[in-house]
């Protein structure tokens, strides 16, 4: 059953990509778009702490910094390559109406929805959050051991899941409203927070950030993992199982929301 | 036996107005006032295995409606809806398999890849085996004349050869009821003559049963014997095509050319005033009459007989006419 | 639930000599674009209390990291020319000029284009340019008195903003703000332009956003770049649309000497529009020859 789905999917994906390369001079555009897109926001971090004249945020060095926004470069890239349509579903699916379609075939509406669409350009913000992860590492003296990698991998992949969840959640609420953009934008740029150390926050938007909309645990905890604060490990450890708990609210949620689309047919 | 039966299926909806002019957008802004709205008022049909059936009425008639509860899209308020045995909604996943929808409007292909692989992803979600694929795909495209367009992005395509397509994608894993939505809304003739023999021809040879809205009374009268005319939510119909043009009231109209001059009065004489007769020319009448009042074989037999008739045609209602009698009448 | 009976399809001949008339009043056409721009606006009600609550967010998120950033150094330092208070100005400020300036012209082109509706604009007697822009100065009319007002209002509640450097200097930073959209606005309608030749450019419009973030020195001023990075800087338009307002109204620029960077916006904001000007007539010769 789960095999049989991975293939299907994996079908969706091989189609989009086939249509998405037969234009290579606009998917290059694209990928190096991304790329400088999210070049940008590192460039914030580098010109910010020069080493000079600013060297730390609050006791967080330049370089414990970077890798906490490497990580969430990382995490946003994963997350972004199947999150497309979400920040769409309002308008495309409810508002368009075409959601009705999605119903009509025999599969999950949650999978269909995620994979109709890839971003496949976001593999240049991979690749930015990978260099800067690696060069902060570096900097840090990260051995890199098979372990830290494994956690690399586990690390980043909960993050993107984390943000997923959330943002299934919000793309839920567009069942019951029917406007077209929905609550996604706020929820997005909250994700700003989550790319810094959660410490120099105000407490009200920590326990925001840890509790309630869990970003922290998205690349901030992650990150910890390697910047050797005993303190913040346990909640690293804490980390996969988030991301579980998190795709499980939010499935409720959407599996609630279709019910309810189904009951008044927007 | 029948595959579709509908038990008071009802649907309420609540709606909302949006006010008009910048003040009142300013006042949406805060609040709304929403309404209750029955689209779908208690239907009640069974349709038998292999049927044809056009399913009509006016715009916001709760046409769609019904046709997204039978699929499974939309949970019925109340009453039930069984098709295949299945409950549409709670059973979708399962139920889904054996349907095939089209929307007129809207395509279920994707758009920016070749036609065959859209084909090809929808025989993987339906668990359509290769070479059952294969066969089915050449069968559909050799009736439908699709080989030029399978290479084709479905952006590309033309209305109807888009439409076309979308038929062709509904019926590869060989659905035992077909939903089709305004199937031939916005095409031009020949298109919409290719796709009707097309749907004769899947009702006949794979006994598909097949629920047919449309606007285009004209398909209605070439494809379906039974028809369900639907207003207000409310079934007003739900009969033969034929039996619908024996109703009373439904106007024969006759229209007779003479080899001489014949004069106003005396045709009205002829029928003792019961037919209006009016003056086209000297040499030319015409009326409308009541079949069940007066028989139309008596009205030409006494023409025949008093005048001197040289030409005559007696034209059977138009299918307009009586659907819009019916639907003035079913909204009194 | 209306359109029972069917032929009310209003005849679109019977609209054309109303579309002339009106198009003959000139002027009276790009107001009923402005208005028209405005009620869309209107009708989304949720996007206006996100978008409120999303500057919110990028406010305090660079509240707090400047916090961080001073915290490290001795109360009433200066970093680059700027204290605390003048920083968190700054960030706030700029935000606030930033619910005024910003503009989705390019996504506006771009769904004209990837639409088709396009084509309804070249068979009228306007100005598509133009009209664009005037569109866009209408979203920026609606964002002033809805967004910018009670955006402003909450963010001088929540955090420390100091007063302008005085009544001419706040005077010369609106209408250097109103410049700076001009420039963004004319930008924009370049990237939008793009759409004719390719099939996607919400790519473009992404990385576009987050770089005028940084090059604008919205996120940071100028100064804090590296000596290596002025040049780039200098070259591109971007420092006038938000780090130029800026600076008249922290007084960094005084009065006086505020004529220059006018003058330099004007320039810019006039070169923009030639640039973006000849692009349209490229592409439209562009879509003559290769069709829609």
């Amino acid at each position: 059953m789960i095999y049989r789905s991975v293939a299907l999917y994996a079908a969706y994906f091989a189609q989009f990509l086939k249509a998405r390369l037969a234009y290579r001079a606009d998917f290059a555009a694209s990928l190096l778009s991304n790329l400088v897109g999210g070049a940008a926001g590192v460039l914030f971090v580098f010109f910010l702490m020069d080493g000079k004249t600013i060297t730390n945020l609050r006791g967080w060095s330049r370089e414990e910094i970077l890798l906490i926004y490497g990580f969430s470069t990382i995490a946003m890239a994963l997350f972004s390559f199947v999150s497309f349509n979400l920040f769409r579903f309002g308008d495309r699916y409810i508002v368009q109406g075409n959601f009705d379609r999605v119903l009509l075939r025999p599969l999950n509406s949650l999978c269909q929805v995620l994979f109709e669409t890839f971003n496949i350009e976001s593999l240049g913000t991979l690749a930015v959050g990978l260099a800067v992860v690696s060069y902060a590492g570096r900097r840090l003296g990260i051995a890199f051991t098979a372990m830290d990698y494994l956690w690399l991998l586990l690390g980043s992949l909960s993050g993107a899941l984390i943000l997923l969840a959330v943002f299934i959640f919000v793309a839920s609420l567009s069942f019951h409203f029917e406007d077209r953009l929905g609550v996604s934008a706020p929820v997005y740029n909250l994700i700003n927070f989550s790319r810094y150390p959660l410490p120099i926050f105000h407490p009200v938007i920590q326990f925001i950030l840890q509790w309630i909309i869990p970003f922290a645990f998205s690349a901030f905890y992650p990150a910890a993992y390697f910047l050797k604060r005993p303190e913040l490990l346990p909640y690293c450890y804490a980390v996969p199982a988030v991301a579980v708990v998190s795709l499980a609210i939010a499935g409720t949620a959407w599996s609630f929301g279709v019910r309810r689309y189904c009951s008044t047919g927007s | 036996m029948s595959v579709i039966e509908a038990a008071n299926l009802t649907k309420t909806y609540r709606t909302f107005q949006r006010r008009s002019g910048v003040w009142g957008a300013v006042k949406d802004l805060f609040y709304r006032e929403y309404e209750p709205l029955t689209a779908v008022d208690a239907i009640s049909f069974a349709i038998n295995d292999g049927e044809l059936v056009g399913y009509i009425g006016p715009n916001g008639a709760g046409k769609s409606t019904s046709i997204k509860m039978l699929t499974g899209i939309l949970r019925p308020s109340g009453g039930t809806a069984r098709v295949l045995g299945y409950d549409p909604y709670s059973e979708r996943k399962t139920y889904t398999h054996h349907i095939g929808v089209v929307f007129g409007q809207r395509t279920q292909l994707w758009w920016d890849i070749a036609v065959q692989e859209s084909f090809r992803l929808l025989a993987k979600i339906y668990r359509v085996p290769e070479p059952l694929f294969k066969e089915r795909l050449g069968q559909l495209s050799s009736i439908l004349g699709l080989e030029r367009l399978l290479a084709t992005p479905v952006r590309k395509l033309s209305l109807g050869e888009r439409m076309r397509c979308d038929l062709a994608a509904s019926l590869l894993h060989r659905p035992r009821v077909l939903f089709l939505d305004e199937p031939t809304i916005g095409l031009d003739t020949l298109g919409k003559d290719a796709i009707r023999a097309f749907l004769k021809q899947v009702n006949e040879n794979f006994g598909t049963t097949i629920i047919l809205t449309t606007h285009d009374l004209r398909e209605i009268e070439e494809l379906c014997r039974r028809i369900i005319v639907i207003d207000h939510g409310r079934i007003i119909y739900d009969g033969a095509l034929s039996a619908l043009k024996a109703m009373p009231g439904i106007k024969r109209s006759l229209t007779v050319d003479f080899s001489a001059t014949v004069s106003p009065g005396e045709l009205i004489r002829l029928f003792d005033g019961k037919i209006p007769f009016e003056q086209q020319g000297e040499r030319r009448a015409s009326c409308e009459f009541d079949p069940q009042a007066i028989i139309p074989a008596e009205v030409v037999r006494t023409l025949m007989n008093a005048l001197p008739v040289a030409d005559l045609t007696l034209a059977e209602p138009s299918i307009e006419q009586v659907i819009m009698k019916i639907y003035r009448d079913g909204a009194q | 639930m209306s359109g029972r009976t069917p032929g009310e399809a209003i005849f679109p001949a019977a609209l054309l000599p109303r579309i002339y008339a009106g198009a003959r009043q000139g002027i009276a056409v790009y107001s009923a674009f402005l208005r028209n721009s405005f009620l869309v606006m209107l009708a989304y009600r949720l996007r206006y209390y996100t978008g409120i609550c999303s500057y919110l967010l990028f406010v305090a998120a660079h509240y707090f990291i400047w916090q961080a950033v001073f915290a490290g150094h001795p109360a009433g330092a200066r970093i680059h020319g700027f204290t605390l208070a003048e920083m968190t100005t700054y960030v706030s400020v700029g935000w606030i000029a930033r619910s005024l300036y910003f503009s989705n012209i390019d996504y506006d082109v771009d769904e004209l284009v990837r639409s088709g509706q396009i084509s309804t604009f070249l068979i009228r007697p306007i100005q598509f340019h133009a009209v664009m822009i005037v569109q866009g100065a209408g979203e920026a009319l609606f964002r002033l008195l809805f967004f910018t007002v009670p955006i402003g209002a909450v963010i001088l509640l929540l955090f420390p903003v100091s007063a302008p450097a005085g009544t001419a200097a706040f005077c010369l930073f609106c209408l250097s703000t109103a410049l700076g959209f001009l420039i963004l606005a004319e930008v924009s309608f370049l990237v939008g332009t793009l759409s004719f030749r390719l099939k996607s450019i919400q790519g473009i419009i992404r990385s576009k956003y987050f770089l005028i973030q940084v090059l604008s020195g919205l996120l940071l001023p100028p100064p804090f770049f590296p000596a290596w990075f002025q040049p780039v800087i200098d070259a591109l338009p971007f420092k006038h649309v938000a780090y130029v307002p800026l600076q008249l109204y922290l007084g960094q620029i005084s009065t006086a000497q505020a004529w220059e960077p006018l003058c330099s916006q004007v320039l810019w904001a006039a070169a923009c529009a030639v640039l973006a000007e000849y692009a349209l007539r490229r592409s439209f010769a562009h879509l003559a020859v290769q069709g829609g």
